[in-house]
């Protein structure tokens, strides 16, 4: 586990050295000349770094004299939030990278053209630095079972999910291939499907489902969860008009996963504060809602022992007759592509648009990159936009601030709210507590 | 039915040490990998050569799962533990099966507690 924490063997930092290449090669090509005709003030490419540092979000670069640099504003992200990395995961080999590289666009020239990695000569580069950061990693779970880690894009303004790579290998190497995708499904399994699927022409044979007896309390609204608060005491006592109430949730994701055509499994993850009564109003409400079945696992205390009552049901499950279909076509126009996913997945009434959005799509249109499959940037605590709001939200108007583009990794990403890309850290930082012990061995990490 | 029980759950990073790994040959070699097809990184991490796709390309696919979840509280939910839980818990029950998950970024492994793998 303190390999798959820390470095593994190297791909994020190679995926940050690509990434910083191209940021060097936009501003030596600023100050020899600018022979792009590079507008600085539409250069949307930042730089990347693997540490969370807040101070870095906002800089200026280029200080000092004219031998070094244009002064200009810019910023870091965390390294996983880079369109590179978004390219590792959906690429499906070397000639492919080579060409998702080269077609990354890094802001416009003064006429309003995209300029790209390929017109700064730095694709090619990038490539080699990116050639052994595109085999997956080969691990083993605590019971030796086989693990393959590969990239690791985020799940708002990226897609979420594993490489395809990866899963191009692991789908040939055994029975089942298990993969995961980020967030709740109105978010990391929509892309999974929509932008997943769609580049690496594999289908899936069964949803699993996760959920919670705490979360769907959660969704009740009588609840507030906040991240290293201790919980509110009544998540940890039956509460079935909680439980009942918070199902609405677990309903409209279920009702999500079947837009797509394949079967779902409902995973109850369980917590030993969990009663029958709770766990048998959970079971019932997802059945009544389509799933092929709910089962309660508790793989968190037994391992693989906790998990084989849901290991058959899945197995059931993916033996049944599915019929996958995307949600959109790519050829649709954006707003349209943009309304399907958000009236029929996040339940939205309307979806209203910013005169930057507005232009922006209009933009993209024009430059002939409206084909591209959308990955909306939304917060994960909601199935709307607002993070208040619980259970299964409705009437709401979905607000489309920007739309941007990653060109090379190959999707728009419309942004739905405020989206961090280089995380804080907390006044007490988890690294505090991170050391080694009298005998070299690592204490403290999580 | 749950086997729920009363048993000291020790830390996340305790169990991982504790666990008795295999060299990494090993599992390559359960999933018919070949030795040309594996670059090691030490004992227990090996990359796989893309080869791989194009060798087995005539094998049929394995049934493929995605493990997603309900709108998470900001505590999460359990999909990358009951991911590894759910493959190893088909493997219990005789179904050859391998896991693909993302790569964490370091940069919450230090920030928030939870934030990494393992949370």
């Amino acid at each position: 586990m303190e390999d798959f924490n820390l470095h593994l063997t190297g791909d994020i930092h190679a995926v940050g050295v690509a990434h910083n290449l191209l940021s060097a090669f936009i501003d030596n090509s600023l100050s020899k000349g600018n022979p792009l005709d590079i507008d600085p003030y539409s250069i949307s490419w930042r730089r990347v770094l693997d540490v969370s540092d807040r101070a870095l979000r906002n800089i200026v670069i280029g200080l000092g004299g004219k031998a070094d640099g244009v002064p200009r504003e810019s910023g870091f992200d965390i390294t996983v939030a880079s369109e590179v990395m978004a390219i590792l995961a959906l690429t499906t080999g070397l000639k492919d990278i080579r060409k998702k590289l080269g077609k990354i666009v890094i802001g416009l020239n003064k006429s309003g053209k995209p300029v790209t990695a390929e017109d700064l000569k730095a694709a090619g580069a990038m490539t080699v630095l990116m050639k052994d950061a595109l085999t997956p990693t080969l691990l083993q779970t605590l019971e030796n079972t086989p693990a393959l880690v590969h990239a690791g894009p985020f799940a708002n303004i990226a897609h979420g999910n594993s490489s395809i790579i990866a899963d191009h290998i692991g789908i040939k190497l055994g029975d089942f291939l298990i993969t995961e995708s980020g967030f709740g499904a109105d978010i990391g399994a929509e892309k999974f499907m929509d932008i997943k699927c769609r580049y690496s022409g594999l289908k899936h044979d069964a949803v699993v489902l996760v959920a919670t007896i705490r979360a769907l309390k959660a969704h009740s609204g009588k609840f507030t969860i906040i991240a290293g608060r201790p919980l509110d005491p009544g998540l940890l006592q039956e509460d079935t008009d909680a439980v009942t109430k918070g199902c609405s949730n677990l309903v409209k994701q279920i009702e999500n996963m079947r837009y797509f055509g394949v079967p779902v499994v409902v995973a109850i993850n369980s917590f030993p504060t969990d009663t029958a009564k709770e766990v048998e109003i959970v079971k019932a409400a997802a059945k009544e809602a389509g799933a092929y079945d709910a089962v309660v696992s508790d793989h968190w205390m037994w391992g693989g022992d906790g998990a084989t009552d849901l290991a058959e049901v899945v197995a059931d499950a993916s033996n049944q007759p599915s019929d996958f279909k995307f949600l959109y076509e790519l050829n649709l126009p954006v707003k349209e592509k943009i309304e399907i996913i958000a009236k029929k997945i996040y339940g939205a009434k309307s979806v209203s648009y910013s005169p930057m959005a507005n232009k922006q799509i209009a933009k993209f249109e024009e430059s002939g990159f409206g084909d591209l499959p959308i990955c909306m940037a939304k917060t994960h605590l909601s199935l709307s936009h607002n993070p208040a709001l619980k259970g299964r939200p409705e009437g709401f108007e979905v607000p489309i601030r920007e739309v941007r583009a990653s060109v090379g990794a190959g999707f728009l990403y419309p942004l739905l709210g405020t989206m961090r890309t280089m995380p804080g850290l907390p006044s007490v930082p988890a690294g505090t507590n991170v050391d080694i012990d009298e005998d070299g061995k690592i204490v403290g990490l999580f | 039915m749950s086997k729920l029980g009363t048993r000291d759950v020790p830390s996340d990073l305790a169990i991982a040490q504790a666990a008795t790994l295999k060299p990494i040959k090993e599992i390559a070699d359960s999933c018919g990998i070949l030795e040309d097809e594996i670059e090691y990184h030490g004992k227990y991490k090996a990359k796989l050569s893309l080869d791989i796709i194009e060798r087995l390309k005539e094998r049929p696919n394995a049934k493929y799962i995605d493990v997603t979840a309900i709108t998470p509280t900001p505590l999460g939910e359990g999909k990358t533990t009951t991911s590894v839980g759910l493959t190893m818990g088909l493997n219990k029950i005789g179904k050859k099966s391998i896991l693909a998950i993302r790569q964490p970024s370091m940069g919450p492994t230090f920030g928030i507690k939870g934030g990494a793998a393992g949370g």
